[in-house]
């Protein structure tokens, strides 16, 4: 036999006081081990002297007094449910709060979660909303439907952004998937998404990274859809011109749909299919792109090199 | 059967006939109830509360929310459970906000209930000696989970048979064999976290 069932034996005869109890087993067991009958002794003076000496017993008039008063009470309504199902269930009033107390671990989680999203939510917003930010302002630039208030070099560009020049300004956009857009002046385009790209009026020269998925601009009277390639766009009042400089470009209208390769420009009318013809200059074309990447390139010289000075004209760098 | 405890068994088939005796409202089975039942509400709650004046409070209390509910009492689960379970839910409300409030004084308490340690110590270094143990012993059953504070109380404290345990508690009398060695086993444990050595208690 085993001490810890002949140990739970010896309690209840210790308690009972009842030899009838002890198996013959746990007897000879008692008998041969001397860590059970040591086990024994501290038994016994345990129940002696943890035992209350006298219990309490009511009296035969309060046991009248109590039976009258329960035939009293029995007519007396019932109290409310919900008081009588924690008395006699032990649950308590169901409460909000509980929920901490009986899962404190979980509680601590969505408390240090909460916590979190209240320390860094605004920025996880602001970097999940990012489509990329300003890589060279030069003149007034002016961005719709935004909290920012100074625009500068670096400043973020979020989802809905409209971003406008001035005449005589230029800004260059970089965007997240590694697209560049070249804004020339009196120019505005709104950013959907780093690869959804409205133009609403001006010009803008385009480099879309490759491999990044499809790249769509859409204009007043069609939409431009580029896989990797760059190319300028001029919105003007009755027409957009669609000049490329490398790869292939689709210009899609109302009425039907043309792809655009090296060295040919696409012309899309308010109301007639768009039309290809051949641009033989096309360097000549965009050498405001060039100057802007030139001035671009020496304003950024100039944040390493403060001592080089002079106007933007990229004559040096 | 009298097995030496204060408390005496109850015939199951007499025990039945009160509860039915109890769901119908009628006046001998309410005075049965109370001269069976009462003192075992009172005891059980005066150990743990170690007060046996608010003790006797709530066990009234209880057993007078059950005459007013006695149409409810499922006479197949036994109005003892019954009872039971709300004198300990009551006492447990009070227990809990005592020791929230630390309003019990445990000088008071070991007077109260009455644990005493079995001999008589006419010096009075040795009488501080003992009143540490029993508090120290207090903190240790205080201290321990409620389902092996209730067998202890029960068991060990009031000496109620295994039988009538089981019923009180709705549980089987070897699950009450077992816990009642376990809850011994972890009240050992707990005076010895409390600095008591078992030589000091005997």
């Amino acid at each position: 036999m085993k001490c810890k069932h002949c140990n739970e034996m010896l309690l209840s005869l210790a308690i009972d006081r009842r030899l009838d109890r002890i198996s013959s087993d746990c007897k000879a067991h008692l008998e041969t081990c001397s860590h059970c009958q040591q086990e024994w002794g501290k038994i016994k003076n345990w129940v002696q002297v943890l035992r209350a000496p006298e219990p309490w017993q009511p009296g035969e008039d309060f046991i009248q007094k109590l039976t009258e008063q329960s035939m009293r009470e029995k007519r007396r309504p019932l109290i409310s449910e919900s008081t009588w199902r924690e008395l006699r269930l032990g649950g308590a009033e169901w409460h909000w709060w509980d929920w901490l107390f009986r899962f404190p671990k979980s509680a601590t989680v969505v408390g240090f979660a909460l916590l979190f999203l209240l320390v860094f939510g605004n920025t996880a917003v602001q970097v999940w909303d990012t489509v990329g930010n300003f890589d060279y302002i030069n003149g007034n630039v002016v961005v719709q439907a935004a909290t920012l208030k100074n625009i500068e070099v670096g400043s973020r560009i979020t989802k809905g952004m409209s971003i406008q020049t001035a005449k005589g300004a230029e800004s260059v956009l970089a965007l997240r998937d590694g697209s560049e857009i070249l804004l020339s002046s009196l120019s505005r385009v709104s950013l959907q998404d780093s690869r959804q790209v409205r133009l609403e009026r001006g010009t803008a020269f385009f480099e879309v990274e490759k491999g990044k998925g499809t790249f769509r601009i859409q204009v007043p009277y069609g939409e431009i859809t580029v896989l990797g390639t760059a190319f300028a766009v001029t919105v003007e009042d009755e027409l957009c011109t669609v000049t490329v400089v490398e790869g292939v470009v689709e210009c899609a209208s109302a009425q039907s749909r043309i792809r655009v390769q090296t060295g040919y420009e696409g012309v899309l009318h308010n109301h007639t299919a768009p039309v290809l013809r051949p641009t033989p200059q096309t360097q000549q074309t965009l050498r405001w792109v060039m100057e802007m990447r030139k001035k671009r390139d020496t304003q950024e010289l100039r944040t390493y090199y403060p001592s080089l000075s002079g106007p933007d004209t990229g004559d040096r760098p | 059967m009298n097995n030496g405890s204060k408390y005496p068994d109850t015939d199951p088939s007499r025990e039945h006939e009160i509860d039915l005796g109890f769901q119908r409202g009628e006046r001998w089975a309410f005075e049965a109830a109370a001269r069976e039942y009462f003192a075992y509400l009172v005891n059980f709650i005066t150990q743990l509360l170690g007060d046996r004046d608010r003790a006797l409070e709530l066990a009234q209390e209880a057993f007078f929310l059950a005459c007013r509910a006695h149409k409810q009492l499922d006479p197949r689960q036994g109005l003892t459970p019954w009872l039971f379970q709300i004198a300990r839910n009551l006492a447990y409300k009070e227990f809990n906000r005592r020791k929230k409030h630390n309003a019990v004084s445990l000088e008071e308490t070991m007077e109260k209930t009455g644990m005493q340690i079995p001999s008589a110590w006419p010096d009075p270094r040795q009488e501080i000696h003992n009143q540490d143990v029993k508090k120290r012993i207090q903190r240790a059953v205080d201290r321990l989970h409620p389902k092996y504070r209730d067998i202890l109380i029960l068991r060990l404290i009031m000496g109620v048979p295994s039988e009538r345990v089981s019923k009180m508690l709705n549980m089987p009398v070897s699950t009450i064999n077992v816990r009642t060695h376990r809850a011994l086993k972890n009240l050992r444990a707990l005076c010895g976290e409390e600095g008591l050595n078992e030589d000091e208690v005997f």
